[in-house]
């Protein structure tokens, strides 16, 4: 059996960010049903990676089972690995826009000191922590 | 951007938002803003830009890239019951516009000018406290 703590405080974990809950639907169902193309797929791809990143950053605090959490942070790397991957894909030099802006602040988030300034030491996330 | 916790990668990336934002023109939206996703999309796009902008350049000695928003960027925050900790993003604006306000201490020329910049940011930095006692009890 899967020890945690408690799973309904989940979405007191999420700390706000410049994507939106309903911003990561449009986007990932814009990928799964094959509508981007080009560099709007490498954008999408590091907003919803670094998104999923810091969601499983979290989970520690809610599963204290040690094989889950080694499988998290086993997830954790290979998404940023995909989310570098797909930042190396951006063209510096195309049109700017929304999603281009979105993935910028998205790859900024990517950087781990930055991480424990902004999202992690300042503030409680949750009541579980 | 490699994964190596490089802060100035961090600020070139931000600093390359700033510029996207400053040529759709985003950091001159007006108020009032109508509510629709889009506009939302773009306002938190703003102000995290801003916010970003403004802490890292602090961090790093560095000039800002954003120009100064003209609706306040903590006007711009988009009201999300579900998100709990929407009071503290306030309370972080309001702490980067004192880091932005910060880098330009360095432009005073004489003591004068240095001391009330000094006044008016420990004002500034009480009320921020203020909010931060206010939102955590």
């Amino acid at each position: 059996m899967i020890e945690t703590t408690s799973l309904d405080g989940i979405y007191t974990l999420q700390w706000p960010d410049h994507i939106s809950q309903r911003t990561l639907e449009k986007m990932i169902a814009m990928l799964v049903n094959d509508e981007s193309r080009g560099q709007i797929f490498y954008q999408y791809c590091i907003c919803i990676y670094v998104k999923a990143i810091f969601h499983l950053a979290q989970m520690p605090r809610i599963y204290k089972n040690s094989t889950i959490n080694r499988q998290f942070l086993k997830s954790k790397r290979l998404y940023e690995s995909n989310a570098v991957h797909a930042l190396k894909n951006l063209n510096f030099l195309g049109h700017p826009s929304l999603a281009f802006v979105q993935s910028l602040i998205s790859a900024v988030c990517l950087n781990p000191l930055k991480k424990a300034i902004f999202f992690s030491n300042h503030f409680s996330l949750s009541r579980h922590s | 951007m490699q994964y190596t916790g490089n802060m100035s990668q961090a600020w070139v990336l931000n600093s390359y938002a700033a510029r996207q934002i400053v040529t759709l023109k985003y950091h001159e939206i007006r108020g009032p803003v109508p509510r629709n996703d889009a506009n939302e999309e773009i306002q938190s796009s703003l102000y995290w830009c801003y916010y970003l902008d403004r802490t890292l350049s602090a961090l790093l000695r560095r000039p800002v890239s954003l120009p100064e928003p003209l609706l306040s960027p903590v006007d711009l925050i988009v009201p999300d019951k579900s998100l709990p900790h929407m009071p503290l993003v306030r309370i972080l604006l309001e702490l980067a516009q004192v880091q932005g306000e910060l880098l330009d201490c360095g432009k005073a020329s004489t003591t004068r000018e240095v001391l009330d910049n000094h006044s008016k940011l420990q004002e500034r930095m009480d009320s921020i406290k203020s909010n931060l006692q206010s939102v955590c009890t």
